[in-house]
């Protein structure tokens, strides 16, 4: 008589949850016919599952106070929605179709929800934009030490001061170095991967990384301006587009983008393998 | 931006899922508190993301991966630990088997009769999360393979196999209580 292999018990577990496709029912029916320990074993199996399963007490509802304080909140939600609706019937018509349109169309939207990136970052409150002195033609500038940071996070070299998964650790981190900062995850359909640190001699730039259920990668870059010294650059068109107000977008290549824009006194940068308009469904929107 | 008719959508598709999001942060979290603030999070996630859904496709399944992505960037921290799991209670499993006289007892009907539901679960709270997630998402959600591999990201192949062991695990515990009001013999 044929041993009961593993991989049959694994078939009898699938047969018992009815996952099975017509061919591996049968061939596992067959096997269960001739085996007492694949039949003792279903019968163990099966009286698991019945027992997790019919006990109401392992359910536990959600209570009443809850679902309560949630649709509370969808209320108040709405009602935000409604009064940004109302502004950006006033502010729309300023802007362009571009391939930015995805943003551009929900201006103030779009800045509320990235200013959740942006408070991944140094005191950002206090953050300000490189004056009219900087030298722009500088190589090392703002936005491609995003991409380089983007890239060195891609190929594991970057040199870092901190590399963590763990949000709290990244709390620790600039709580250690006395740094008055906020970190707040952005609203983003994908999973928090890591945030990294990286610590020059003038700069510091937090990169936060995602995955996306595609599997691909964003970097986020953040730096603090306030008291460095000689802060990085940016460049003239960046700082001129982002300084209306505007969105900077730029496809680096054919698989990467680099976005800049401006809240208030803050740059923001986005490096990604996501094509922008991709790029824009995986951000929630909402009012600041 | 959600509409009225978007928010009365909402209501309809993704509300009644609330039980079972609360279950299942309750069941991972262990803790009330932290589980009602995962489910806030997660519909409020959901909420501002629902012009992104696709009406007519899986909601539930949708909000449990919105769930999953919210627990672990907010318990992150020991994920990437391979889970411990006890082998040693699946072989032994595998010798109760052996050794049990199949023709004894009505297996399926009566031998977990007598134990009590705080018992049974215990036994599940005390599974590894991975096989905690399966048995939750499978035996009490109800949810098919296909849809636990999408939760999970993972082959279908890992899900019956991790239901498996789950079972295996379980099915030892709770023949060990089991066993403890006599009704399960020794073998």
């Amino acid at each position: 008589m044929k041993q009961s292999t593993p991989q049959m018990f694994e078939l009898v577990t699938g047969s018992i949850d009815n996952q099975l496709s017509q061919s591996e029912q049968s061939s596992i029916d067959a096997e269960i016919a001739k085996s007492a320990s694949l039949q003792f074993y279903a019968q163990i199996e099966r009286a698991t599952k019945n027992t997790i399963q019919s006990r109401p007490s392992l359910r536990h509802s959600a209570p009443e106070s809850l679902r309560t304080s949630i649709l509370s909140q969808l209320d108040a939600i709405d009602q935000q929605q409604s009064q940004q609706t109302e502004n950006e019937n006033v502010s729309t018509s300023k802007m362009t179709g571009s391939v930015f349109s995805m943003f551009i169309a929900r201006p103030y939207r779009a800045v509320a929800s990235f200013l959740l990136i942006i408070m991944v970052g140094y005191g950002v409150t206090k953050m300000v934009l490189p004056n009219e002195s900087i030298n722009f033609s500088s190589d090392n500038n703002f936005c491609s030490q995003s991409l380089v940071n983007y890239e060195l996070l891609n190929s594991g070299s970057a040199s870092l001061a901190l590399k963590t998964n763990n949000i709290e650790e990244l709390r620790s981190y600039f709580k250690s170095k006395n740094l008055n900062f906020t970190v707040e995850l952005p609203i983003i359909d994908g999973e928090f991967q890591g945030a990294t640190v990286c610590e020059g001699s003038s700069h510091k730039i937090v990169t936060v990384v995602y995955k996306t259920k595609e599997n691909k990668l964003i970097a986020m870059s953040e730096m603090k301006m306030e008291g460095d010294k000689t802060p990085l650059p940016i460049y003239d068109d960046v700082k001129s587009t982002v300084k209306q107000g505007g969105w900077y977008w730029q496809k680096v290549n054919n698989n990467t983008s680099f976005v800049a824009w401006k809240k208030n006194d803050v740059l923001c940068t986005v490096v990604s393998d996501i094509p922008v308009e991709q790029l824009a469904k995986l951000f929630s929107w909402e009012k600041v | 931006m959600l509409n009225e008719e978007q928010r009365k959508q909402f209501e309809k598709e993704a509300i009644p899922h609330m039980d079972a999001i609360y279950n299942y942060a309750q069941r991972m979290c262990n803790d009330p508190d932290e589980a009602e603030d995962l489910v806030q999070e997660t519909f409020l996630k959901a909420y501002r993301f629902f012009d992104k859904f696709e009406i007519g496709t899986n909601c539930k399944a949708w909000l449990f991966r919105i769930l999953k992505n919210t627990f672990i960037n907010k318990y992150r921290k020991d994920t990437k630990e391979p889970e411990k799991v006890d082998y040693g209670s699946i072989e032994e499993f595998y010798e109760l088997i052996r050794d049990t006289n199949s023709n004894s007892i009505n297996l399926e009907d009566t031998i977990f009769e007598n134990v009590f539901d705080d018992e049974v679960s215990t036994a599940l709270q005390r599974l590894p999360d991975e096989f905690r997630t399966v048995i939750i998402l499978c035996d009490i959600e109800g949810m098919t393979y296909e849809e636990i591999a999408e939760f999970l990201d993972c082959p279908i192949g890992t899900v019956r196999s991790r239901l498996h062991r789950a079972r295996n695990v379980l099915a030892t515990t709770l023949l060990e209580y089991a066993k403890s009001k006599g009704f399960a013999k020794d073998s």
